[in-house]
């Protein structure tokens, strides 16, 4: 359990202090848009989802009762409401919105000296790594990102996800795996 | 076909960082005799990379505006859920306003129906007044002199 300054502005917000809470949603409001956004990558869901988040946060006021650090806590509602949605039938008859512009919150990397070729071969690159993350079961895609992204020890992983320590292991490894062969034409023959 | 290296499964924590120091050491010396898992090590590295390599993402301007309002929401439907709890336990209470309202319903009636006989009576002596009035003005004598001289400078 940590005593973190978001475990304090939590606490804030419990005893009625409204401004506490508008810290911590300006604090975490990119991090778990841009979480969910890679877990889908759909803008329209992954805000849909955030909204979820944030106001189960909130509804969680009162009755708050810091057992973790406060972003393991709030990274476990996003993952698991990421999870719920990915059960949901609604989704899969969604229109695949990874080769088209639209419903994407995705913005290119500012100008890094890449010529137009190498921006375009940039591009299709981070699609290919999308596409690959998405055909990630929902556990094994929420450890990755939850380890690649947000920097979440095995422990704390396994804390959000339900699970222990040993099974975090087998689960980024399986990830890390299936993304190889997923994205095979960067690797070569011998991966 | 290669059989991967019975250390090849330490390589995942390795990167992140997951094993203690003892076995850090361990890996970071195979890793200088293993070519196997030299080249299995770079893979996790360049998967990485690529991973890391993505793209920015932007809050839709309507995020925060629709976020609050479904907040108000929720703490209207509190409020109305607090209401309904606090009338069910005290649903004595609850019929005060109601009849309050009651009897005020029934004071206002009473009280408009008397007034409705005193305004009538307050007409007649009204009217008896200005019928009063009327016979004093046609009895002035001031207005008759002035209608049987047909003069007005005068007055």
């Amino acid at each position: 359990m940590g005593t973190d300054s978001d475990i304090e502005l939590m606490i804030r917000f419990a005893k009625g202090d409204e401004s506490a809470f508008r810290m911590l949603y300006m604090a975490y409001r990119n991090k778990i848009i841009t979480y969910c956004y890679r877990f889908f990558y759909d803008q329209g869901v992954a805000e849909e989802i955030s909204q979820e988040v944030f106001l189960k946060v909130y509804k969680a006021g009162s009755g708050y009762r810091p057992t973790a650090r406060f972003s393991t806590w709030i990274f476990t509602i996003a993952t698991h409401a990421c999870l719920n949605e990915l059960r949901r039938e609604k989704y899969r008859h969604r229109v695949d919105s990874i080769d088209s512009e639209e419903g994407s919150a995705a913005r290119d990397i500012p100008d890094r000296g890449e010529s137009a070729h190498e921006r375009m071969e940039s591009r299709e690159r981070r699609k290919r790594v999308g596409a690959a993350l998405r055909s990630l079961p929902g556990n094994q895609r929420a450890a990755l990102l939850l380890r690649e992204y947000q920097g979440f020890s095995y422990k704390e992983i396994g804390e959000q996800l339900n699970m222990s320590e040993a099974a975090v292991k087998s689960l980024i490894f399986r990830g890390r795996e299936n993304l190889k062969i997923a994205l095979y034409s960067e690797f070569g023959e011998d991966s | 076909m290669n059989r991967p290296c019975p250390h090849s499964d330490l390589l995942n924590p390795y990167m992140d960082g997951e094993l203690p120091e003892e076995k850090r050491r361990f890996v970071e010396d195979h890793l200088e005799s293993c070519l196997a898992c030299a080249d299995e090590f770079q893979n996790l590295r360049k998967l990485r990379d690529l991973l890391m390599d993505c793209e920015e993402v932007s809050v839709s301007p309507d995020f925060d505006r629709l976020f609050w309002k479904k907040v108000d929401a929720f703490e209207e439907k509190k409020l109305k859920n607090a209401f309904r709890r606090w009338l069910g336990k005290n649903w004595r209470l609850g019929f005060a306003p109601v009849f309050a309202t009651a009897v005020l319903l029934i004071g206002t009636t009473f009280v408009k129906d008397t007034r409705t006989m005193m305004g009538r009576e307050t007409m007649f002596f009204d009217q008896m007044e200005l019928f009063q009035d009327f016979d004093v003005v046609n009895n002035l004598d001031l207005l008759e002199d002035v209608s049987g001289d047909g003069d007005l400078e005068g007055l």
